[in-house]
């Protein structure tokens, strides 16, 4: 074994160039593929551990206290196995956001000092002494905020101000991005004086085990309320359960972490390319060598396992090493995702995890040398000594020369591609992997980033720009004409947020009259619901109903038939979502009343200042007065943010990938060329002749890998994404695919090669023919 | 007239810190036409003055002034676009491209001078078969010839582009007895039709081929000899040869 060893270091000495830029490849690999796993294997865990500290209830629901009666009181202690009662303050008000106003429709104030058992919230990091006036705001206020401990917390409402001072941050469970009000908590003398300020937006809200189906119950705490309560204040009663949370505040990491571990394989799979390459190459380097080892009695399996050693300690030290790199950046990915969660995540040291990819990654590794070294077991002594095997059994002249009309730089570099073939194809295949991934980086950079109107249709959610949300009895015929009427506006109409039951499935539901007024046309098969006996739904609960478009499916907990018209896609709702008419709607449930006005404003429109106005207009008629624009934003910037970012790491490193490998297989083409480079020096060829020759000869596969993987990621990017996403309820997903940019994608893949490619052989001036011939 | 002219040329190289001077203050001339050997023991540095002055290898001091140009200020880009123009080579191991047939070997110097495709096609194939290589052998690769085969295609390479000098370094040392008198025969003819050659050699019989022969040792110049031109089975010549030989301490 000591022989072994001595042999691979060798090995690993006498190549420290190439084995520095292997360790590079293996270190962002395992860096990777620690980010993604822990991520992965350990965000969601975390999730859990949090909520059984915070001891979470299974199902929320936030009820207008004036509603709230002892009829419902009897109905949770009866259907719950335990629930805990709480007050809260659920309104729309106008605070700073990142140095801006932002008007946030629905946010929770409660009561910090009241007793909680179910639903527990906690500080995260620092706090200051309380104030009357402290309030404790969402950890996500401090990291993406930019709130600090004693900053003024200014909210307005109405006209009135009310001023706090951030005295703390807090994680509770039930709260997120995709429709859930965040929750402040103020002391509870500031509660009190809230909630006499404002009688009407006064919740209880209530935390219960035990009950099944939380849109049952919602329906059926909407039978023990008085029929108004459908209509106007539909959207006031909040109801969600555990996994619905779980899956809207982790799903997001979930998805970036795949990306990350995605893209670990490609380069991995480059890695292995590359050593497969490397080994096949040092073979013929030192054939000598090996015939010496194999005359002084060394084994051809002795030689083999020197190989898999060499390679298999780079990658197990490497693999080890990228673990460091990967916890220091783990704090920043944690931040990152808190934008989404908005939890505080300190992933944790999760040895288990470490070494399962480092052995996994050594593995693989060891498997490819040994694959790529068997060809030593074909070499005899006397062959090696001689000089070797033929490593290269020249069978045909490609592109004579005196025939060829080529330029001779350009006809020599061609003969090399067809001559080493199989380095060609190797150098095809990476670029085509890198640049594939390279382009989905960028891709999803550009959704994200730069143009987000599709990105912005992934959650499937209907974006108005403002929203009227009228009190029942309002005269809504009338009042769309009004708002019609305006000059600002050039669309508006009613759509309805609300929950029913399906084949015995909660769902939720979308009502509303014209789907072809939607801005957001999610159905990805099929097509809307045009009359009262249609409906549309989610793909994703297709898939758990095992329905068919034309099949029928019993709604309501009147089961009454609808026919399927159409398959959506969205994260609305868990990504269980059904839409049907208002006509459809009262088939079921004839008091269901349209109170939701979707408000779709000229180009160029302040949502803010339209907004503003219609709360004077409508003063006393609305319970709220939506700014769109606003909270879409905010909504949809955490995870453009996520996505933009990881997009941009991943072609970054895409660049670096190229980089290393190209410094790689080319100065190993350098440096196996050698001989032929000083004979052509000899003759007569300058440095730049050989230059041009090497670059173009890896130009060609370069450029081809470029091309295919290119156009690979433009044609796969969305059927991969679908692939990706559809657990989340995109089906079908359909980002913008920028020719101009996938176009430049690739000439900057190809030009980076190309620049490298010069680079790397500009070290062929030092190869002299003096030094050729007299070696 | 003199092709090239040295002036203090001196070659030295660093080794383990130590400075070995190969070449001393060489002060020489060759002639244009002649078939210039160099002898010597071996370390004299017969190589190293065959490659300084072909502009192979840069002097550490001197100047080397090759028909009027002074290469020994060019750079090595400079150099290499000299050698092209002006310089053919022919080595003991023959330093043929592996991966490419023997007429694209011819070519791949030729077409690096020429941008007359054709006429550069020709003149190979007519030299390849002066040297009495058939066309079935244009086609082979270098491993797929014997050593004088190959060598009198390195001789077809160093000449395509018509040089003013043919510089060769033991040009049969990697052959046998016949095949080395090939490859002198064919250097013989190259120099009666007007081209210098400058050879590096140990063989008596190779020496025999020039018509002034110089004896380096210890980095300078020991001695020189003229024998005139060259005559086939010439007893004196050798005989002349052999007695300058001797006298440098052969």
């Amino acid at each position: 074994m000591n022989k072994i060893i001595l042999l691979a270091n060798a090995n690993i000495r006498k190549a420290k160039g190439q084995t520095a830029i292997l360790a590079a490849l293996f270190l962002i690999s395992s860096m990777m593929l620690n980010i993604g796993l822990t991520v992965m294997l350990s965000f969601g865990s975390f999730f859990d551990r949090t909520a059984e500290e915070l001891n979470a209830s299974d199902t929320y629901f936030a009820i207008p206290e004036a509603f709230y009666s002892d009829e419902m009181d009897r109905y949770f202690q009866s259907e719950s196995t335990e629930f805990q009662k709480n007050s809260g303050i659920v309104a729309g008000v106008s605070y700073e956001w990142k140095s801006e106003m932002l008007n946030n429709d629905y946010i929770t104030i409660s009561n910090k000092d009241e007793a909680r058992e179910l639903s527990q919230w906690k500080l995260v990091g620092n706090s200051i002494p309380e104030t009357p006036d402290a309030i404790y705001l969402p950890y996500t206020y401090n990291v993406v905020g930019g709130y600090n401990l004693g900053d003024p917390f200014i909210i307005t409402k109405n006209g009135q101000t009310f001023a706090f001072t951030v005295a703390g941050y807090i994680e509770n469970v039930f709260f997120d991005n995709m429709g859930l009000p965040e929750t402040f908590f103020v002391p509870d003398a500031r509660f009190q004086a809230l909630a006499e300020t404002f009688p009407e937006n006064r919740k209880v809200l209530v935390y219960a085990n035990g009950i099944e189906y939380v849109t049952k119950a919602e329906a059926a705490l909407k039978d023990m309320s008085p029929p108004s309560i459908y209509g106007d204040d539909a959207s006031f009663l909040f109801s969600t359960d555990y996994s619905t949370v779980k899956t809207n505040r982790t799903s997001m990491a979930s998805m970036m972490s795949a990306m990350l571990i995605i893209f670990t394989v490609v380069i991995v799979l480059v890695c292995l390319l590359v050593i497969r390459f490397r080994i096949s190459n040092s073979i013929e380097e030192d054939i000598a060598n090996i015939g010496s080892l194999q005359s002084i009695g060394y084994t051809s399996r002795q030689v083999t396992l020197s190989m898999m050693t060499q390679y298999g300690v780079i990658a197990l030290l490497t693999c080890l090493a990228g673990i460091l790199p990967a916890y220091l950046a783990l704090p920043f990915v944690g931040d990152v995702f808190a934008q989404q969660s908005g939890l505080y995540w300190e992933a944790g040291f999760e040895p288990v995890i470490n070494l399962a990819a480092a052995v996994s990654l050594t593995l693989v590794v060891i498997a490819t040398a040994f694959i790529a070294a068997l060809k030593i077991r074909k070499i005899s002594p006397v062959q090696a000594l001689r000089g070797g095997i033929m490593t290269h059994s020249f069978k045909k002249n490609h592109i004579p020369l005196e025939k060829s009309n080529m330029p001779l730089t350009l006809a020599l570099s061609c003969k090399s591609v067809l001559q080493g073939a199989k380095q060609s194809l190797t150098m095809l295949v990476i670029l085509t992997a890198v640049s594939f991934t390279a382009v989905i980086a960028i891709l999803l950079y550009y959704n994200s980033a730069v143009d987000l109107s599709t990105f912005e249709k992934v959650p499937g959610i209907e974006r108005a720009n403002a929203g009227l949300v009228f009190k029942h009895g309002e005269d809504t015929e009338a009042l769309q004409a009004e708002v019609l009427a305006h000059k600002d506006v050039y669309k508006a109409h009613y759509q309805e947020n609300s929950s029913t039951v399906v084949d015995d499935m909660d769902v939720g539901m979308i009502v509303t009259e014209d789907y072809a007024a939607r801005e957001t046309q999610n159905v990805y098969q099929g097509i809307f619901p045009r009359y009262d006996n249609e409906i549309a739904i989610a793909g994703l609960l297709a898939d758990i109903l095992g329905k068919e478009i034309g099949d029928e499916v019993l709604v309501g907990r009147e089961q009454r038939p609808f026919l399927i018209t159409g398959f959506t896609q969205g994260m609305e709702s868990g990504s269980l979502t059904v839409y049907l008419t208002f006509d459809g709607i009262r088939t079921i449930n004839p008091e269901f009343a349209e109170t939701t006005l979707m408000i779709y404003l000229n180009k160029g429109t302040d949502a803010a200042v339209f907004a503003a106005e219609m709360e004077t207009r409508y003063a006393g008629r609305t319970h709220a007065v939506i700014d769109g624009d606003a909270s879409f934003a905010e909504g949809v910037s955490s995870f453009a943010s996520i996505i933009s970012l990881v997009g941009l790491a991943i072609v970054i490193v895409a660049g670096f990938v190229i980089i290393l490998v190209l410094y790689f297989v080319i100065g190993s083409a350098v440096i196996r060329r050698r001989r032929e480079l000083g004979i052509q020096k000899a003759i007569g060829y300058t440095t730049g002749n050989l230059m041009n020759q090497i670059t173009l000869c890896f130009a060609l596969p370069l450029t081809l890998g470029a091309v295919a993987g290119c156009f690979l990621g433009a044609v796969g990017m969305n059927p991969l994404m679908s692939v990706g996403m559809s657990p989340l309820g995109v089906m079908r997903a359909d980002y913008l695919i920028p020719m101009s940019w996938i176009i430049a994608t690739g000439i900057v893949m190809v030009v980076l090669s190309y620049l490298t490619s010069m680079l790397i052989t500009w070290r062929i001036r030092k190869i002299s023919a003096y030094a050729l011939v007299t070696e | 007239m003199a092709l090239i002219q040295t002036n203090k040329l001196s070659k030295s190289f660093s080794s383990g810190g130590a400075q070995q001077h190969v070449l001393k203050n060489l002060d020489l001339e060759i002639y244009e036409g002649d078939f210039t050997v160099i002898m010597g023991p071996s370390g004299a540095g017969k190589s190293t003055l065959l490659y300084a002055l072909s502009g192979m290898d840069k002097p550490t001091l001197g100047s080397i002034q090759f028909f009027g140009t002074e290469i020994s200020k060019l750079s090595n880009d400079q150099l290499a676009v000299f050698r092209r123009k002006h310089c053919g080579f022919v080595f003991q191991q023959m330093f043929l491209l592996d991966n490419m047939s023997i007429i694209d070997n011819v070519l791949a110097a030729g077409l690096l001078v020429s941008k007359d495709r054709k006429a550069i096609v020709a003149r190979a194939k007519e030299l390849l078969t002066q040297v009495g290589l058939t066309e079935q052998i244009w086609r082979k690769f270098p491993t797929q010839l014997s050593g004088g085969e190959a060598q009198r295609a390195a001789i077809v390479r160093a000449l395509v582009n018509r040089p003013k000098v043919v510089f060769a370094d033991e040009p049969t040392g990697a052959l046998n007895s016949a095949s080395g008198t090939a490859a002198l025969d064919t250097l013989t003819k190259v120099n009666e039709n007007g081209q210098s050659v400058i050879a590096v050699t140990h063989d008596l019989k190779t020496a025999r081929r020039g018509n002034r022969v110089l004896y380096i040792q210890d980095g300078v110049i020991g001695g020189v000899c003229d024998l005139g031109k060259y005559v086939s089975k010439d007893k004196a010549r050798q005989e002349k040869l052999i007695a300058f030989l001797n006298e440098m301490g052969w």
